[in-house]
């Protein structure tokens, strides 16, 4: 037989206070699973604060606008929330990067010519770091980010903001450039990823120079500075001396150089300059 | 016999309505049933924020999932098992400070009319869990009160799923041995 | 009280040869602050400086005793202010929500329903609040300010700098800003440059008028408008000899400085003194 407790609104309040007896709280929950009159009882010792609080929270949640397929995955892949609703919410032009990159390569495949794989191999390790160039130059920056002088007034490191960036535009270079490079693999084998360690120099030197001049015009710098090197050495030597064994070290070296540099000069992605 | 204004058919109509998308019902359960379930997750867990964490996800589980519920059981059952399962994923997050369960002190003696109410409620098995040490009380309490699974308690408690089964296993003993 | 102590100590900043600020100092504890001047006085300068965007050539500037020129007080300064620029811009496709969530992150709001909740409160608070989900170029001109201004409230600063938050806002807006800056100014300290002279006065706790980048008066709202007293008069036709006038739609002329012949005098306003300081360049007054 069932037997109701009755209401008792000081025992109510020692349940939700946390100071009652096992067999006082035994007595209320069993109460509370068969009466809505004990849950109501109970329910209202919790402060109206805390019960709104809680509500907005709810609302909040089920209101929250649905991510887009880019920041589910990389969410997925174990980022944070927070920092990949940063990425994904990369102001502009992300859309024009990937359009960029992909035209890139393909200008790079097209270039391939059956007969000369070697040159197109060329041709591809050649182009190939200039996409990780192309994102930082469009990834940061007062003209890039409209609201720029918002986002330097937060806590938020403008240093730490590019550097993950930077690295997101590094991580979907390897991703683009991997396609790349396996669609004309064929007898090359290992050689079509000589085009990382370039990249890692170029991309690092882009945002070292990118403390002194604008974001766009460091990235002009280092690809027109790229370009122009490897149509010299491929004329002197050829196509394969600016990727060759020897070179390797040489970009990994630079790559840190230009890393030290960026480090030091941090500072600079703090503030805004205003030229007035 | 006292007259309940709102019964489980009120709550299982709005369920149906949820299902059905509509935000009111929703709004409407959260405020007859959030204030309960808050306080009863504060009984298991020391960290307001998390039981604040707990019963947000509660709710947002409710709306995601109204469609599933199978009308088995009562309404009231249904919320505390999702609220009690959301609780332990959140101290999987984040330990919480173990707490006291029952702080009263044992010492008051019940009245003749509480003992009645006792035996009626649950039978000996009220006087046989007071007795319990608090340790094997909590374990009790998880998993056969809020049915959670070894894991789960073990989650929700902050002790290794072992230790968790090696104290259930005390518990029942003590709990045979009071009531025969 | 939650309001940041500012301080401002002999700022001056220049833009390669020309002189934008000189010698520029103010403190402020909790209250409405308004920052008045003619267009080019050097406020947009003072006011990024303040908000640590620019850093000023000279001079300190102090938030909270918190150095802004150095890390690591420079960051956690930016934990407590909340800025809006003089032309607020938003990528033009992302929503309302969007925008603002996005720099609730900057403002270092990690977890999501939080800040989701956070996010709401302040487009509320500007009565952007069902607009959540349009997009930036869909706003009008006073909206886009409001939406500026909505993420400045993030996170509740104790200190607020606003860039002119009534420009392109309509009357009643005006009127609804007013209300937000008096409750603001009861538990942070805001700094607002504006050309609402009676709104500023009817709300601001201090008055500051620069022009040329110098300071012209630093005080009360009454003190400034005392120093047009006995100076402000009523003439039927244009005066010659008046530092400043202009017709009113009645067809009679305000004037301000020495009588003109005819006229007769009236009680000043906040902006009769105003004017009356940066109409005359070489007075400079602290009342």
């Amino acid at each position: 037989m069932m037997i109701d407790l009755p209401l008792d609104a000081s025992l109510a309040q020692r349940y939700v206070a946390g100071s009652t007896t096992a067999a006082e709280t035994m007595r209320v929950e069993r109460a509370m699973d068969s009466s809505a009159s004990w849950r109501g009882l109970v329910g209202a010792q919790v402060p109206a604060e805390r019960l709104e609080h809680n509500l907005a929270g709810v609302v909040a949640e089920l209101d929250a606008p649905k991510r887009g397929f880019v920041e589910r995955s990389m969410i997925r892949v174990g980022l944070h929330d927070h920092v990949a609703r940063l990425l994904a919410a990369t102001p502009v032009m992300r859309r024009s990067w990937y359009i960029a990159s992909v035209l890139v390569l393909f200008f790079g495949l097209a270039a391939s010519n059956p007969d000369n794989t070697n040159g197109s191999l060329g041709i591809f390790l050649a182009i190939a770091p200039l996409v990780p160039v192309l994102g930082v130059a469009v990834a940061y920056g007062p003209g890039i980010d409209p609201a720029h002088d918002m986002t330097v007034a937060t806590p938020l490191s403008g240093f730490r903001l590019l550097l993950i960036r930077a690295v997101a535009v590094l991580a979907t270079s390897v991703v683009f450039g991997g396609i790349g490079g396996v669609l004309i693999a064929q007898s090359h084998g290992i050689r079509v990823v000589a085009w990382m360690l370039p990249a890692l120099a170029l991309t690092t030197a882009t945002l070292a120079l990118s403390t002194a001049v604008a974001t766009r015009t460091a990235s002009a710098i280092t690809a027109g500075g790229w370009l122009i090197g490897v149509a010299v050495v491929a004329r002197a030597a050829d196509d394969f001396t600016m990727f060759g064994a020897p070179a390797q070290p040489a970009y990994a070296a630079a790559a840190l150089a230009a890393g030290i540099v960026l480090f030091m000069r941090r500072d600079a992605f703090e503030s805004v300059e205003v030229a007035s | 016999m006292e007259q309940n204004a709102w019964t489980d058919a009120d709550d299982q109509a709005l369920i149906a309505r949820i299902a059905r998308g509509y935000r009111a019902a929703l709004d409407v359960l959260y405020r007859v049933h959030a204030g309960w379930l808050t306080a009863r997750l504060q009984r298991r867990c020391s960290e307001p924020e998390l039981v604040d964490s707990a019963l947000q996800d509660t709710f947002v589980a409710v709306w995601k999932s109204a469609k599933k519920y199978k009308r088995k059981g009562e309404v009231g059952a249904w919320l505390w098992g999702i609220a009690v399962r959301r609780l332990v994923d959140q101290t999987r997050k984040r330990k919480p400070t173990p707490m006291d369960l029952f702080p009263g002190r044992e010492g008051r003696t019940d009245s003749a009319e509480e003992q009645a109410l006792d035996l009626g409620l649950h039978g000996d098995f009220g006087a046989a869990f007071a007795d319990l040490e608090p340790d094997l009380q909590a374990v009790l309490m998880a998993t056969a009160v809020d049915g959670l699974s070894t894991k789960e308690a073990g989650d929700l408690l902050g002790i290794p799923q072992g230790t968790v089964k090696t104290r259930l296993m005390r518990a029942r003993r003590h709990m045979r041995e009071q009531l025969t | 009280m939650n309001a940041a102590s500012l301080r401002v100590d002999r700022v001056g900043h220049s833009y390669g040869k020309r002189v934008a600020l000189q010698d520029l100092s103010l403190s402020a504890l909790g209250g409405v602050v308004t920052v008045l001047g003619p267009n080019g006085a050097g406020k947009t300068t003072l006011l990024r400086s303040m908000a640590t965007v620019q850093r000023a050539s000279s001079g300190q500037i102090y938030v909270d005793g918190l150095d802004v020129s150095v890390e690591p007080d420079r960051t956690e300064a930016r934990r407590r202010i909340g800025y809006l620029p003089q032309e607020p811009r938003f990528a033009p496709r992302a929503t309302v929500f969007d925008i603002v969530d996005y720099l609730a992150i900057c403002k270092e709001h990690h977890d999501r329903r939080d800040r989701h909740r956070e996010v709401r409160r302040v487009l509320e608070a500007v009565q952007l609040g069902d607009r959540a989900d349009d997009r930036v170029r869909a706003l009008s001109g006073g909206m886009v300010r409001r939406l500026g201004i909505a993420q400045s409230l993030l996170g509740q600063p104790r200190l607020l700098v606003l860039d002119e938050p009534a420009a392109g806002l309509d009357p009643d807006q005006r009127l609804q800003l007013r209300d937000l800056l008096t409750t603001l100014g009861a538990t942070s300290t805001v700094v607002v440059s504006t050309d609402m002279t009676d709104e500023a006065a009817a709300i601001s706790s201090q008055v500051i008028v620069i022009a040329d980048g110098t300071t012209r008066f630093v005080g009360t709202a009454a003190g400034l408008t005392r120093l047009a007293g006995e100076r402000v008069w009523i003439a039927p036709q244009a005066p010659a000899r008046a530092t400043r006038s202009w017709r009113q739609p009645d067809g009679t002329y305000r004037c301000i400085g020495d009588p003109p012949p005819g006229s007769t005098m009236v009680e000043p306003t906040m902006e009769d003194g105003y004017l009356l300081l940066v109409s005359a360049p070489t007075e400079a007054a602290v009342a």
